[in-house]
């Protein structure tokens, strides 16, 4: 049975405005809208955020004392300024709202791998759709690290209050019950009350109204009519009863499906804020760190145990998350990107290293985790008997690239790859490093792979291959003889074997325009007295119909 | 140079072959014509489909067309297969409605046996595939891979005349690979023959080729890679070309002569031939269905067939003697007889259809006409 805790936080967008500002953190304050933000927002004076809505401009949200002389979301703004003529306000930001909570959710991954924030949409008396957000963590099996799940809710609350947070909570079997007890305990509950013990659900939920159930108003408000005022009263009725009340089967069904959602008689799949990792190692510190050289021991010691666990599953990483969770409720996270799967510590400490200095330590790191995030299967490799090295060498090859990767960028680091093309020029490319082994070159088109460079048969490639093709002297025989002498740079050579020719037309569909100007190329592999060997083509044809200029000749590639 | 010589390109496909050939027959024939080439062979994969109008622009150019066909085989290499005359012509066709009637339309699957038990009357051709690797003839001996194939080819077709083909389509090693395919035709003793694989009757084709290609691989042309060809080497080639291409090896220039004047099979030999119609021993067709009009005649007019009537039946038979549509009014008359014997009501055209009908439905009687 799953452990799901629901977070409550109802008063999110005013609260994280006056933590952001309490920090100076640019990134919170800074308005998309232009709009004038406070310098300050003390929780003496009648505050709210305003948004334009339904009708005017409209409260979406409001802090204690602004509630407490009677305002509440959802009102028009007109309205309140008449009601209370000292209110502040200021424009509300949805998107930061979002981004925040998101990132609250993310650090709240201390508490369980599988959590996410999220927000409920609700309307106002008024009409004006109003936002709550909360978070939620699957805990199953967590609580006892902390003493108990009411020490481990006890731990939630004491750490978001610290950073200025309202905040209650709920935990139960099912999201649906875990939300119910924390929205709507009226923030009264507290110790076991928030509490429904495994399999006592709706035990710990009888009591709670009807709306803690997520139904929309009308719902709520039939439901009301009809004399439900619990959900213990809901469900207590028999089904068939219920289902004629409401205007239609679908109706009662959806009403149903939510009791059924908190009840845990319905699955309720709720999406992570991660993936969750294939392997996870962690370490908590009673006393943060707070300097860098006890951090670098410890994260050597995290990636020894990660290795250890990859190496027992047959596993490799691609990809590795380090996350430093500060005391002050903010995250810090390093993640390195590998060409090819490896589980090597040094290898993977080297690459951590790399960019753990540019990490801020904060007021200090009261927790260390370290997510292999995308793995693959990784057998060990054998120690070879052989002397064989090409295993060794693409190892080494992979962390050279992983190494310069890592320090220099993505896209700054390439590697030159074969590509299919009969033109010599196209036939090779650059593209972003990537340590595949050298044994395996990745070309593209893979249906033709099969055929691949072999397809191109007898037809030799020079080692080197030269850029612009270098015009020379020859004397061959026409139309198409392979020829017998020919300088280049001031030197003349006397050929004694050739091979040729291979007649290679250009690539059409790169010349359409503009208008073409390469001509096909009759490649001969020439060998002059000493060995060497060129490569040589005659570009144009003497037997060609349309040739206006004379057919020229060029060394284009010598042989090793 | 070499003196322009006589060629007969022996392995062409048009676009019949789809996906694959750029040129209709029409062209190929023509540019053959124009280049001075003594015959054609319009081949395509597995079908006859591209014949007729290479027949048709032959016939009006006054060329000499091959029929023939290129035979993909499952467990052996590639065969392109021309039939001599008429019987083998009818072979071929029987042999390739095999193929196509095994698997979905579009496809054909033909085996070695197969074309062994058609082989009676047929020349044949050995393309070697297109990936084959010339090196290990060099260092080998015998016994692998072509070498192999080759030699089941010729002992299963051991008593019809086979010919291994050569091409020089500007690979690079050329050369080389000629050499190869000489030793060889040595070694397991079958004539080369030279051939330019056609696939297009000029080198303008090229892009069509390639868009084609690419069209086949499912893919676009600027991720083709080596889908394409290198270049547009495989368009009809003049004789001179070719023996220039051929000048160490023109035996295999002068054996294309020979296949092309062994095959005398053309298009026109191809009439409709009517089902055999019964008639009575020692009589002609013509002769009965004459006796029979005028035993009708006589019928109809009791007293003496009228003079004008008697020149009508005379001019009459006449033209149906001339047309050889006898036997088709001796089964006619056989329907209406059998009408008329059941009390059937037949009249003209429609009467017949009626009869035939009921003849089909009351004893099942082999369907005639």
């Amino acid at each position: 049975m799953k452990r799901i805790v629901s977070i409550c936080l109802p008063h999110w967008p005013i609260e994280r405005l006056v933590v952001a500002l309490a920090r100076k953190s640019p990134s919170l304050t800074v308005a998309r809208s232009k709009s004038v933000v406070p310098q300050e927002v003390s929780d003496e004076v009648p505050f709210a955020l305003v948004e334009a809505g339904h009708r005017g401009v409209r409260l979406s949200a409001v802090n204690r004392t602004a509630f407490s002389c009677g305002l509440k979301a959802g009102d028009a703004l007109a309205d309140a300024r008449t009601r209370v003529p000292d209110l502040k306000v200021c424009d509300a930001q949805a998107h930061l709202d979002r981004e925040g909570i998101r990132r609250l959710a993310r650090w709240l991954g201390r508490y369980g791998i599988q959590r996410n924030a999220y927000g409920i949409a609700d309307k106002s008396a008024s009409g004006h759709p109003i936002r709550h957000y909360g978070a939620w963590i699957d805990i199953s099996g967590v609580a006892h690290l902390y003493g108990g799940e009411a020490e481990l809710l006890d731990d939630i609350e004491a750490r978001l209050e610290q950073l200025g947070l309202t905040v209650t909570t709920g935990l139960a079997d099912t999201f649906g019950a875990a939300h119910a007890l924390a929205w709507y305990g009226g923030g009264r509950l507290k110790g076991e009350q928030r509490i429904a013990a495994p399999n006592e659900t709706l035990a710990a939920i009888a009591h709670l109204p009807i709306a803690a159930l997520r139904l929309d108003g009308p719902r709520v408000h039939l439901l009301q009519r009809l004399g439900f005022k619990t959900i213990g009263a809901l469900a207590r009725i028999p089904r068939i009863a219920l289902e004629r009340r409401f205007r239609s089967h679908d109706e009662s069904q959806r009403v149903m499906l939510r009791l059924d959602q908190a009840l845990g008689h319905k699955g309720e799949p709720r999406r992570p804020l991660v993936e969750q990792p294939a392997v996870s190692v962690r370490k908590p510190f009673t006393e943060p760190l707070m300097s860098a050289q006890p951090l670098d021991n410890e994260v050597r010691a995290l990636v020894a145990r990660l290795c250890e666990k990859l190496d027992a599953a047959s596993l490799g990483v691609r990809c590795v998350l380090l996350s430093l969770y500060r005391c002050d409720g903010t995250i810090g996270e390093v993640r390195i990107r590998l060409s090819r799967a490896a589980r090597a510590p040094d290898h993977l400490t080297g690459l951590l290293f790399e960019k753990l200095p540019a990490l801020d330590l904060g007021f200090g790191v009261d927790l260390l985790v370290l997510d292999a995030i995308a793995t693959e299967q990784l057998v060990s490799d054998q120690q070879s008997l052989t002397q064989d090295q090409a295993i060794a060498q693409d190892a080494a090859h992979g962390r050279l690239i992983d190494r310069l990767v890592n320090r220099l960028g993505a896209g700054q680091v390439i590697q030159l790859a074969a590509q299919e093309s009969h033109w010599p020029e196209c036939a090779q490319i650059r593209q972003p490093a990537r340590a595949t082994s050298q044994r395996s070159f990745r070309e593209p088109s893979g249906r033709q792979n099969r055929m691949g460079l072999s397809q191109l048969g007898g037809a030799r490639r020079p080692a080197l291959l030269l850029a612009p093709p270098e015009q020379v002297t020859v004397i061959a025989e026409i139309p198409d003889g392979a020829p017998v002498q020919f300088s280049w740079r001031r030197v003349r050579y006397t050929i004694v074997r050739s091979q040729g020719p291979e007649r290679i037309e250009p690539e059409w569909w790169k010349q359409l325009w503009p208008a073409p100007g390469l001509r096909s190329r009759d490649y001969y592999v020439l060998e002059d007295q000493s060995g060497a060997r060129f490569w040589v083509f005659r570009d144009g044809r003497y037997d060609g119909e349309t040739d206006d200029a004379p057919p020229g000749w060029f060394v284009h590639g010598v042989f090793a | 140079m070499i003196k322009p010589a006589e060629y007969a390109e022996l392995h062409a496909i048009s676009n019949f072959s789809f996906l694959e050939g750029a040129s209709h027959p029409e062209e190929l024939v023509a540019q053959a014509k124009a280049l001075g080439l003594t015959a054609l062979a319009i081949t395509d994969r597995n079908t006859l489909a591209g014949v007729v109008r290479a027949h048709v622009a032959a016939k009006e150019l006054g060329f000499k067309l091959m029929i023939g066909a290129r035979l993909d085989l499952e467990d052996a290499p590639s065969l392109v297969c021309l039939p001599t005359d008429r019987a083998a012509y009818g072979r071929l066709c029987r042999l390739l409605s095999l193929g196509q009637g095994r698997v979905i339309k579009g496809k054909c699957s033909l085996q070695l046996a197969d074309v062994a038990a058609h082989a009676a009357g047929q020349q044949f051709i050995i393309l070697p595939p297109p990936g084959w690797d010339w090196r290990p003839i060099l260092t080998e001996s015998e016994g692998t891979g072509l070498h192999a194939n080759l030699q089941r080819i010729r002992q299963t077709l051991s008593a019809h005349p086979v010919y291994l083909a050569a091409s020089a389509g500007y690979g690079g090693d050329d050369c080389a690979r000629l050499a190869a395919l000489e030793i060889l035709s040595t070694r397991v003793q079958l004539p080369l023959v030279a051939t330019n694989m056609v696939a297009m009757h000029a080198p303008q084709r090229r892009r069509l080729a390639d868009v084609l290609a690419c069209v086949r691989a499912g893919t676009v042309i600027t991720r083709a890679g080596f889908t394409v060809q290198a270049n547009a080497e495989r368009h009809i080639k003049s004789p001179a070309e070719m023996g220039r291409l051929f000048k160490d090896y023109p035996a295999a220039i002068s054996r294309t002569i020979e296949i092309a004047r062994a095959c005398t099979f053309s298009l026109d030999e191809l009439v409709y031939e009517y089902p055999d119609e019964p008639v009575p021993v020692g009589t002609t067709p013509d002769a009965h269905l004459a006796q029979l009009s005028w035993e009708g005649a006589s019928e109809r007019f009791p007293d003496g067939v009228p003079p004008e009537v008697a020149v009508t039946i005379e001019r009459e038979l006449a033209l149906i003697a001339h047309m050889k549509y006898a036997p088709y009014f001796l089964t006619v008359h056989d329907l209406v007889r059998f009408a008329r014997g059941r009390g059937i009501l037949c009249q003209g055209c429609r009467a017949t259809i009626k009869v035939r009908a009921r003849v089909n439905q009351d004893e099942s009687a082999p369907e005639v006409g």
